[in-house]
């Protein structure tokens, strides 16, 4: 455990020095003005309340979508079921923030974000079961479902929920009154953001603090062991994927509620593929997802800089992105021995 | 009807067998859906720019090698963890595939070409054809397959008697991007255009159709088949019965998990004894 | 003429500190049969994976033919002609003995496989070194995997074969056959190299024989120089004869309590070719050997004992009560514990820590109000490590201990809970001979203060050593039911291999 601290915090130091490394490079090589364009690559996160809040305030979402990705993955799966779980999660909280009336705002937006996280969980939950009740590989069953939502949802979007009045592809805006209170104003930081830390807190301790977690945990490690000492590994499958999906669907309902107002097409896109990254990154301990969210979300936010200010064109920053995350796990970074091949 | 389905199946197939030379040797390869991408727009490109096909279908099978090659050095020289390193690969497909796009014709739309000749719908369909044949054969009939195979199911046991399983896993991964270049012109050239997203998840369909088929061609196959039908019926639903076309998409994803859910179903049935599964994720290591 | 020479080879492996070998000479002759001897964990395993490339020494050189060579791979080091065989060596899943052989040598190149020339070429060597091995077969016995490798290695002429203890878990008669093949192999001037722990085996076999204690090389002798008192003398240091020879065996009265009573068990899987039928019954405070072949014998009996598989008739009764429905945990509840013969997948979780082992099936005790406490962990750490010696820090890893030190880790698990029943499933896996004599007396000490035990073993002389009645399984069945003298290595291999069959007294058999 301790090791695992120690050779992490190495890394921390050392993935944002290869990042930087690759980044410059990258932009010097696809830049037309290389000094201007990595000032803002640099600065910008923090050059105003604006960038740097936002920046936190996606580093929340990150946060709370990847305990999802890592609960499962503690208990020796995978959920590639993110991104529609997200999505999903979205939906629904638009739907139900747009059905009531503005009357209690508090209670129509923990009523909105509880369906958002029910609508994941359910999805979670199906993977989970049929995993559990007969093997079906849950990478696949996650995938295709989360795929499958997604469309379904853009049918609502597109059809009986779509704002006719908008020129985008998107469901009305929730009222104001339901939006989460901007924080740093212009900024979209708001409470979801320590609701995340305080979810990564409570992750951290239910994982390896209390007896529930213990027996998760050693479900991941070795599924029949667990078994033979009496764990109900069923449960834990299950109960893992549920959380996963709750986890997922919340992140989408934030999103809605803090972040865009209303569900337009694609709008939590990607969200759930960088989770997984922020979740592998941060070696799937609920502490370390915190500084990994963060990287992360200041990559996105230099990214969003550098198209802003400088003629550096927006499709550019997908292959920093890629070039980032390709170097991101190798072995130039990685100096632990737990990824060796052991022959014997 | 069926003959649509055939060739709708043909990118299918092509990714699938792709997928499957990769998975034999035990490497995951979220890349495909990439590569197809790749494939589908230097098939185009070139061919807008030469005039030549066969020069654009060459283009296509370089460019998604050459991204293949990305994620296998990436992966087993550099040693990524080879799902971030598929990711990444997959962004890197779609910034490149914009930015020459807006490099070449100046904006990342649609880039048509005029009319690709009838014939080459049955030229990629003989293509597929033999490349299910010449995979079969690689990998039931040569050293190099049976090798393959054991890289992805025993490699310690291959490097203890000399040989390097990561050779092997190398070429696994370029084949996929060989097929799945294939695949993507195969899908541009029957629009006779590169629309942007042209790939829409058949690489990770692919991917299921691997599974799906026990990691055996003739599985793939028949799995590929069975999405290529889910896709034709989609469109006749939306054709005649007029259900709209974006509920139309999932179709093909909730036949898949159907079809999945009724094979681990019957698997689970026919297999006894033993009570807490043990299949878990030992094979892999996220 | 000395073809290869190790020189002060020191190992020191980095996860554990242990010092594998320590300045290590070797030298091997050409055409010699070198039997390299030693107890587990003495580094014999690790000079010979030095010396075929499987891992780089810290420092010291190999020469070969004079020269100096530095292997990074096992392949280097087959190229020069040195193969190593391993103890369980692996083969391919699901490919037969040819295809193994095909898929692992690099001379068979091409776009096709010539299947008839391999097979000719397999044939010759066959006759050659008088090996009878269908090619077809797939190989999923041990000798069967060991004479895959050994085929594969002669049809790459390999010209120094290393054995790693091969016939560990071979039959008698198997294990003669294998002696003729390793006189024909030195017949044809092969050089051949033999790790064992059995000073008999290294005598009958071996030109010169090497001893290794500790990780260092206690010297080389010629076979006729040395005699086997001295041999263990350089093996073990304080070694004492008397240790575990003539059990005091038990016998029980039928009047006695039995705990136990397993009626007509059976089970049938045609697919996946399982079948067994068996009863027994056990006493309270003895103990009962099962041996036989692991596949289709034992491993289905132990399924069905540790409560992975219920039984598809018959019942299993624990003071009357039929628990063949329970599972493993619930057993456990009941009384009756259980150590499995896979230890790494069934009895541990080798990435967890020490404590989480010894933790695990009652974690409950140690959990207040669902928060683990830690300073109860490491109580029940303190105290097992203390109770069994265990060499260990709290929260290490699990695969970092040593075969012995994980062995008593299950058994402080297991035997914590007081069970009335423990299924001991091959007592001394991967164990030294101190090791091994500690693991039988507290079975002993068990059984004198009344707890049933049941061990399932391959090793015949295991069995014969510890246990008051003896089982043979043959073929999913009983076929003999030892007691007292008639307990001896001999009759049970017999009745093992289906030579010989005893007929059942009434007694043992229960009727309904």
């Amino acid at each position: 455990m301790k090791n695992d601290y120690l050779s992490a915090g190495k890394e921390l130091i050392i993935t944002p020095a290869i990042v930087i490394a690759v980044s410059v490079i990258t932009i010097f090589s696809l830049s037309r003005h290389p000094f201007q364009t990595l000032y803002y690559f640099f600065t910008s996160p923090f050059s105003n309340f604006l960038f740097f809040g936002n920046m936190m305030n996606t580093a929340g979402l990150l946060i709370i979508a990847s305990l999802g990705v890592t609960i499962v993955f503690k208990a020796g799966m995978f959920n590639l079921g993110g991104e529609g779980q997200i999505y999903a999660g979205a939906f629904t909280a638009t739907a139900v923030s747009l059905f009531f009336p503005e009357s209690n705002p508090f209670f129509i937006i923990v009523l909105s974000l509880s369906a958002g996280s029910m609508a994941g969980a359910f999805t979670g939950f199906i993977s989970g079961y049929l995993k559990n009740r007969w093997e079906t590989n849950e990478l696949i069953s996650s995938f295709l479902l989360s795929s499958a939502l997604i469309h379904i949802v853009n049918y609502f979007i597109t059809g009986s929920m779509a704002d006719s009045k908008s020129y985008l592809i998107t469901t009305r805006a929730v009222s104001e009154s339901f939006r989460l209170r901007q924080l740093f104003s212009p900024s979209k930081l708001n409470i979801s953001f320590f609701i995340a830390i305080i979810s990564a807190l409570a992750s951290y301790l239910y994982l390896y603090k209390t007896a529930g977690g213990f027996q998760l945990r050693e479900t991941g490690k070795n599924r029949v062991f667990a078994w033979f000492s009496g764990i109900k590994t069923g449960y834990f499958t299950v109960i893992s994927f549920t959380a996963s999906g709750a986890l997922h669907g919340l992140t989408g309902g934030f999103a809605i509620l803090g972040t865009y107002y209303m569900c337009a097409q694609d709008c939590t896109a990607g969200l759930g593929w960088s989770a997984i990254a922020v979740s592998l990154i941060g070696r799937n301990n609920p502490l370390l997802i915190i500084p990994s969210a963060i990287f992360i979300s200041f990559m996105d936010t230099g990214m969003t800089g550098i198209t802003l200010y400088t003629d550096f064109p927006f499709e550019l920053n997908s292959i920093i992105q890629a070039v980032v995350f390709l170097f991101i796990t190798t072995k130039i970074i990685k100096n632990g021995g737990t990824g060796d091949k052991r022959y014997f | 009807m069926i003959n649509d389905i055939f060739s709708l199946a043909v990118p299918y197939i092509l990714a699938g067998l792709g997928g499957l030379f990769t998975e034999i040797t035990g490497s995951l390869n979220i890349a495909l859906e990439g590569q197809i991408l790749t494939g589908a727009f230097w098939a185009i490109a070139v061919t807008k720019i030469t005039g030549s096909i066969p020069l654009g279908i060459a283009a296509a099978v370089l460019s998604s090698t050459l991204l293949s090659f990305i994620t296998a050095f990436f992966s087993f020289r550099l040693k990524a963890n080879i799902f971030i390193a598929g990711l990444a690969s997959n962004m890197l497909s779609f910034g490149l595939v914009s930015v020459f796009s807006i490099l070449f014709f100046g904006n990342s739309g649609i880039i048509r070409i005029t009319a690709p000749p009838g014939y080459l719908h049955t030229v990629f369909f003989a293509i597929a054809a033999a490349a299910i044949a010449l995979s079969h054969y690689a990998l039931y009939k040569t050293p190099g397959g049976l090798r393959m195979k054991a890289a992805g199911m025993a490699e310690d046991v291959l490097y203890y008697r000399g040989i390097n399983p990561d050779f092997y896993k190398y070429t696994a991964l370029l084949l996929s991007g060989v097929l799945c270049g294939l695949s993507g012109a195969s899908l541009s050239f029957s629009i006779g255009a590169f629309v942007p997203n042209i790939s829409a998840g058949r690489g990770w369909i692919a991917l299921v159709a691997v599974y799906l088929g026990y990691r055996r061609p003739v599985g793939v196959i028949l799995s590929c088949l069975l999405f290529a039908s889910a896709e034709s019926m989609s469109s006749w639903m939306q054709g005649v019965m007029g259900v709209p076309a974006t509920i139309i998409l999932s179709i093909p994803y909730l036949v898949t998990l159907l079809v999945l859910t009724v094979i681990s179903i019957i698997r689970n049935k026919t297999k006894t004894g033993i009570r807490p599964d043990s299949s878990g994720m030992s094979r892999r290591n996220f | 003429m000395l073809i290869i020479e190790a020189v002060n080879i020191t190992k020191i492996f980095s996860e554990n500190q242990a010092i594998a070998n320590s300045d290590i000479c070797f030298s091997l002759e050409e055409g010699e049969t070198h039997s390299i001897l030693g107890e587990n964990g003495s580094g014999k395993s690790t000079l010979m994976h030095i010396i075929s490339g499987l891992i780089p020494p810290d420092s010291g050189k190999i020469l070969y033919r004079g020269e100096e060579v530095f292997f990074r791979s096992p392949g280097e080091a087959l190229e020069r002609g040195i193969g190593m065989i391993h103890q369980s060596p692996g083969i391919i899943p699901g490919y037969n003995v040819l295809e193994n052989i095909i898929a692992g040598n690099k001379s068979i190149k091409g776009f096709r496989i010539d299947r008839k020339e391999c097979i000719n070429k397999l044939e010759s060597i066959k006759n050659k070194y008088s090996i009878h091995v269908d090619i077809e077969a797939t190989p999923d016995t041990p000798e069967l995997k060991q004479y895959t490798v050994l085929l594969s290695l002669l049809y790459r002429d390999t010209d120094i074969i290393i054995f790693d203890e091969p016939t560990t878990s071979f039959s008698d008669t198997k294990t003669e056959e294998f002696f003729m093949t390793l006189d024909k192999l030195k017949q044809n001037g092969k050089t051949i190299v033999f790790i064992t722990h059995k000073i008999a085996t290294a005598l009958n076999i071996s030109d010169r024989i090497t001893v290794l204690s500790k990780g260092r090389n206690r010297g080389t002798f010629n076979k006729n120089e040395i005699t086997s008192e001295k041999i263990l003398s350089l093996m073990i240091e304080d070694y004492s004869r008397d240790s575990f020879e003539a059990a005091s065996r038990v016998k029980r009265a039928d009047t006695d309590e039995k705990i136990l009573v397993g009626e007509n068990i059976g089970l049938y899987r045609k697919n996946e070719r399982k079948k067994l039928k068996i009863s027994f019954d056990l006493y309270k405070g003895e103990i009962i050997g099962f041996t036989g072949i692991r596949e289709n014998n034992l491993n289905i009996l132990e399924d069905i004992l540790g409560g992975f598989i219920s039984p598809d008739s018959g019942s299993l009764k624990f003071r009357g009560k039929d628990i063949s429905g329970y599972t493993t945990a619930e057993r456990r509840e009941t009384g009756i514990t259980y150590i499995p013969s896979d230890r790494f997948t069934r009895g541990t979780s080798i990435t967890s820590s020490v404590e989480n082992n010894m933790a695990i099936a009652t974690i409950r005790k140690f959990t207040r109000r669902g928060i683990v406490s830690n300073s109860r962990l490491k109580k029940h750490f303190n105290r097992g490590a203390d109770l069994y010696n265990i060499k260990a820090d709290y929260g290490q890893p699990l695969w970092q201990l040593s075969g012995g030190n994980i062995q008593k880790v299950i058994l402080y698990r297991e035997l914590d809970t007081n069970p009335e029943i423990l299924i001991f499933c091959e007592p001394a896996w991967n164990l030294d001979i101190k090791s091994k004599k500690m693991i039988y007396e507290t079975i002993r000490d068990l059984r004198d203060k009344g707890t049933s035990i049941i061990v399932l073993s391959t090793d015949i002389e295991e069995v014969v050593d510890i246990s008051d009645k003896v089982y043979v399984l043959y073929q999913g069945k009983i076929a003999a039911v030892l007691e007292g003298d008639d307990i001896n290595s001999k009759t049970i291999g017999e009745m093992m291999l289906g030579l010989k069959k005893q007929k059942i007294k009434k007694r043992n058999r229960v009727e309904k």
